[in-house]
């Protein structure tokens, strides 16, 4: 019997050691995706590079890389009436089901959500908030609010107007002692009254003035910089009739939110099978008009059997993975669309200490890598193109900043990246003092002693790969690198090493993605503890300064300073930017009018159609 | 009896005791936590630390333990982080599913493995033994993965036969019948798949019992008596062949309610196996404490019934 319990018990540590690794940074990674968030991709990745290392080359490549596919679904055939639509949910994990939108946790989740509630608040293509969404706004920089104006005939799935009374609710539940929730954040912090209220000595956020026919409302901000109308403010409404009389600490557990959650989307929640799918079906009050579809039934589908079910027909749409698509780039019953993401890889070194008293970076000039002509020769030591192309079909590449293609009107389109250039790696290691003196191929420190540096990867699908390709181009150029621990790390391991500033570890590869708010200050801030390389510079205090003052009222001024930071970010180099991604869906050709950027700034989800009854197969 | 069986289950209390600490100190070492990777531009990391605070995850292992162990008492698992749901309500759902895959994979794999067991000991060494060893290897070094994912392709993808995974079909209402037939269509072929891997040791103890008895005095005497073979093989062979099987009974259902964890994830089918992996890779830590000592407790349970079943079948084993 012992025996038994032995057996099983080490089965467990088994699966713990072993199992736990790999899929966790897989399903973490996927699920951090679309809450614009910041993950570390699978995997180790790497450094920029352009493969012939020439600027006007880097550039088109960027742009084909971008144009290579549509954003919408190209179909001219005449609409049928009704139909359902067969949606995937690509994750190997059940979904945890937190339907509701202050709640909620990771981005299947968050999919399931947008078909059926939305922000009452639409983003144009920089994401500034504009006023095409349910509720209209005007700010006043003196004043320093925002006031919303809320449509008439917004409706809940239950008739139900749609108030800014729910939306002050919503506030009141994030901003509750006994939320358990992510959401309580810097931007909830920066509303009048809500750090008092969150302390439990007021009894209402005094910064929310709502009026009598709570159609209109106030939001009083303590700081106002333009980083609020991209995402700075909440802008999901939760019913408050529908909650009533369920603790805030209830709440997410509720049926509510649960099985029977209601928005005030195209779409209304018909049924819930926990953890596997959701059905939906057509809400004809839908503000914007009367969707076209008669429902949607979302299913959870491993990603391994994405293709094969795609090619049969299962589904109308599914995210395709980067690694599989190189096996299927001509499909015949389906097609592409894709977007370049707001997520770059980087290869990051650490610099410095988080010093948790004082809340800030502590950048240390004296630590092993605080030789830029070091961190840009690891940069130029790369190719990143050969990666790019070979494992990833061309769906990432080259990295020429922090600041994604999507953010065009930020991004410093002048620069050129760390494109693959061996031979200036070498010049400028030579220049920095390390050289090979005792003749066995790696190069010395300035003392003249052995230099190694260890580099941290994560496990992930082509990681082995990856990281013996970035080791062997290092060794090109005569620098001796080592992973750290002697092995690629699991995704738990590597963010408590990264976050804690182990320090055996020299540099690391990891990704971000910016969201909707491009602004340095959260990732390269000093007093930014996601800021992992903890550098910090003059430089980049001024202009993140500058960026998050009200003096970015000035959108040139604004612009400016974002293209003057890009080039500081490439000249200090802190972290070399080294991939920036592309999201690929494969969607069946019977759709219509479906766009990838949906709902991400904007709801078109009431538009798609249908061309046939059935599914085409292959 | 009944005195073994109360002592039996008094001594799991110790048992089950010591494995909680086990697992709580193991559980302490692993890397990372709930809220590890969630920091980024729209999290601020004082919130994390106000919930790291608050779910008490600076707290030593022995206040952490002493805390579980005291709600536990009071009949509280803890909340799972990743559900933002009570673990008792969490595996409740998933146990129900648990439940009847296991039952429906233990049904195929008796039936498929007695059979098939049958025929390969009474036609010892002839074509139907051969082709029935044949494949007692082959599903022996199978994977159940890869087996699972052949078995999707053909059946769910190809043929069209069976669904690509999951429980049951969003469209039916829970409590009509189509919906429990639904559930039954969905679990039948993971449960196939479960059966015909896990089969492979009944049919070989069976059949080298049936081959062992086939030559025993007894069923010469049998032969001699003018016994029809059928009956010879019916009565007298199978009954005495078939008591080492039923021993691993109380284990196999032991440890088909814990759910299996390969079957379960090829399939999707949201099961205790599945619930367990995807805990420990999110670090819910509530919820994998309290099915690791789920499992213990079946364990220890399914052992003390496969003793009962033996004492039951075989009137020479007594349980002191």
């Amino acid at each position: 019997m012992m025996k038994k319990i032995l057996v099983l018990f080490l089965t467990a540590v088994l699966i713990i050691s072993t199992f736990g690794g790999c899929a966790k940074n897989k399903d973490t990674n996927e699920t951090r995706g679309i809450e614009n968030v910041t993950d570390a991709d699978q995997g180790t990745d790497g450094k920029a590079a352009d493969g012939e290392g020439e600027t006007a080359e880097s550039t088109s490549a960027t742009e084909d890389a971008a144009s290579k596919f549509p954003l919408e679904t190209v179909n001219n055939d005449p609409g049928i009436e009704g139909g359902v639509l067969k949606v995937a949910l690509v994750t190997s994990s059940a979904f945890a089901g937190i339907l509701n939108p202050v709640f909620y946790e990771d981005s299947y989740d968050n999919q399931l959500l947008t078909w059926f509630t939305e922000s009452i608040i639409s983003y144009d293509e920089n994401f500034v908030a504009d006023q095409d969404g349910a509720a209209t706004y005007e700010y006043d920089t003196e004043a320093k609010t925002i006031t919303l104006h809320m449509r008439d005939g917004v409706k809940w799935h239950d008739d139900e107007p749609v108030t800014l009374d729910d939306l002050v609710f919503a506030y009141e539940v994030i901003c509750s002692k006994d939320y358990e929730g992510i959401r309580y954040g810097e931007s909830e912090m920066n509303v009048v009254g809500a750090e008092e209220y969150h302390s439990g000595t007021a009894d209402s956020i005094s910064g929310l003035e709502l009026s009598d026919d709570k159609m209109t409302l106030t939001i009083h901000f303590k700081d106002f910089y333009p980083s609020i109308l991209v995402g700075g403010f909440w802008t999901h409404p939760i019913p408050r009739h529908y909650y009533e009389g369920i603790a805030v600490k209830d709440m997410a557990a509720d049926e509510k939110s649960r099985l029977k959650p209601i928005g005030f989307g195209p779409y209304k929640v018909k049924n819930v099978v926990p953890g596997e799918s959701v059905e939906y079906e057509r809400f004809d009050d839908y503000w914007m008009g009367k969707p076209k579809l008669d429902g949607v039934v979302v299913t959870v589908i491993k990603p391994e059997l994405v293709p094969a079910a795609m090619e049969e027909g299962q589904f109308d749409k599914a995210e395709f993975s980067t690694q599989q698509y190189p096996d299927y780039t001509d499909p015949t019953n389906f097609q592409y669309i894709g977007n370049v993401e707001t997520s770059f890889n980087y290869t990051g070194f650490k610099l410095g200490k988080w010093d948790a008293d004082k809340n800030q970076n502590v950048y240390d000039p004296n630590s092993k890598m605080a030789d830029v002509k070091l961190r840009q020769a690891i940069g130029y030591a790369v190719d990143n193109d050969t990666l790019a192309k070979e494992l990833y079909g061309g769906l990432r590449f080259l990295a020429t900043s922090v600041i994604t293609p999507r953010h065009a009107a930020y991004q410093n389109k002048d620069l050129t990246g760390y494109y693959y250039d061996p031979e200036k790696a070498r010049a400028l290691l030579d220049e920095a003092g390390y050289i090979d003196v005792d003749g066995d191929g790696y190069r010395e420190n300035p003392d003249g002693e052995q230099f190694t540096v260890t580099w941290a990867a994560m496990e992930g699908e082509n990681a082995e790969t990856y990281a013996q390709f970035k080791i062997q181009n290092w060794a090109e150029v005569g620098l001796r690198v080592e992973l750290y621990n002697g092995r690629l790390t699991e995704f738990n391991a590597f963010y408590d090493a990264v976050e804690g500033d182990d320090p055996a570890m020299d540099m690391y590869d990891g990704a971000w993605k910016t969201g909707y708010d491009p602004n340095p200050a959260a990732l390269w801030g000093h007093s930014s503890p996601a800021n992992y390389t903890r550098y910090t510079s003059d430089t980049f205090d001024a202009i993140i300064k500058d960026i998050s003052s009200d003096k970015g009222w000035d959108n040139e001024f604004l612009i400016q300073r974002y293209h003057e930071w890009q080039q500081q970010f490439f000249d200090e180099a802190p972290a070399i930017p080294t991939m920036w991604r592309i999201a690929i869906e494969a969607v069946n050709n019977r759709v219509k009018n479906y766009s990838i950027v949906s709902p991400d700034i904007k709801q078109t989800l009431h538009l798609i159609e249908l061309t046939a009854e059935d599914t085409v197969k292959k | 009896m009944w005195k073994t069986i109360i002592r039996r289950i008094l001594i799991l209390i110790p048992q089950v005791f010591l494995i909680s600490l086990l697992v709580f100190i193991l559980a302490n070492f692993m890397p990372g936590d709930a809220l590890t990777g969630k920091i980024d531009p729209n999290v601020s990391p004082a919130r994390l630390e106000e919930l790291r605070q608050q779910w008490g995850y600076y707290d030593p292992w022995y206040i952490k333990y002493i805390n579980w162990i005291k709600n536990i008492m009071k009949g509280d698992l803890g909340e799972s982080t990743a559900y933002k749901l009570p673990v008792t309500r969490l595996i409740g759902q998933r146990a129900v599913n648990t439940f009847w895959l296991a039952l429906i994979t233990t049904v195929l794999n008796y039936i498929i493995g007695i059979t098939l067991g049958v025929i390969s000991g009474r036609y010892h060494e002839k074509l139907p033994d051969k082709i029935i060893v044949f494949y007692t290897f082959f599903a022996l070094a199978m994977p159940s993965v890869v087996f699972g994912l052949i078995n999707i392709f053909v059946f769910s993808f190809k043929f069209k036969w069976f669904p690509v995974g999951g429980s049951v079909d969003v469209k039916y209402l829970a409590g009509t019948i189509p919906y429990y037939w639904d559930k039954l269509y969905h679990m039948f072929l993971p449960a196939l798949t479960g059966a015909l891997l896990y089969t492979v040791s009944i049919i070989q103890y069976l059949r080298s019992e049936i081959i062992d008895y086939k030559n025993s005095d007894f069923v010469i005497t049998a032969r001699s008596k003018g016994v029809p073979e059928n009956k010879i093989y019916s009565r007298h062979i199978l009954r005495n062949a078939l008591l080492p099987v039923a021993s691993f009974m109380g284990g196999d259902i032991a440890s088909l309610l814990g759910g299996s964890i390969f079957i379960e994830n090829v399939f999707s089918y949201p099961g205790m196996g599945k619930l367990f992996l995807e805990s420990i890779q999110r670090r819910d830590y509530a919820v994998v404490n309290a099915l690791i000592i789920l499992f213990a407790v079946l364990t220890v349970l399914g052992t003390l019934l496969s003793d009962i079943i033996m004492s039951a079948v075989d009137p020479r084993i007594r349980i002191k």
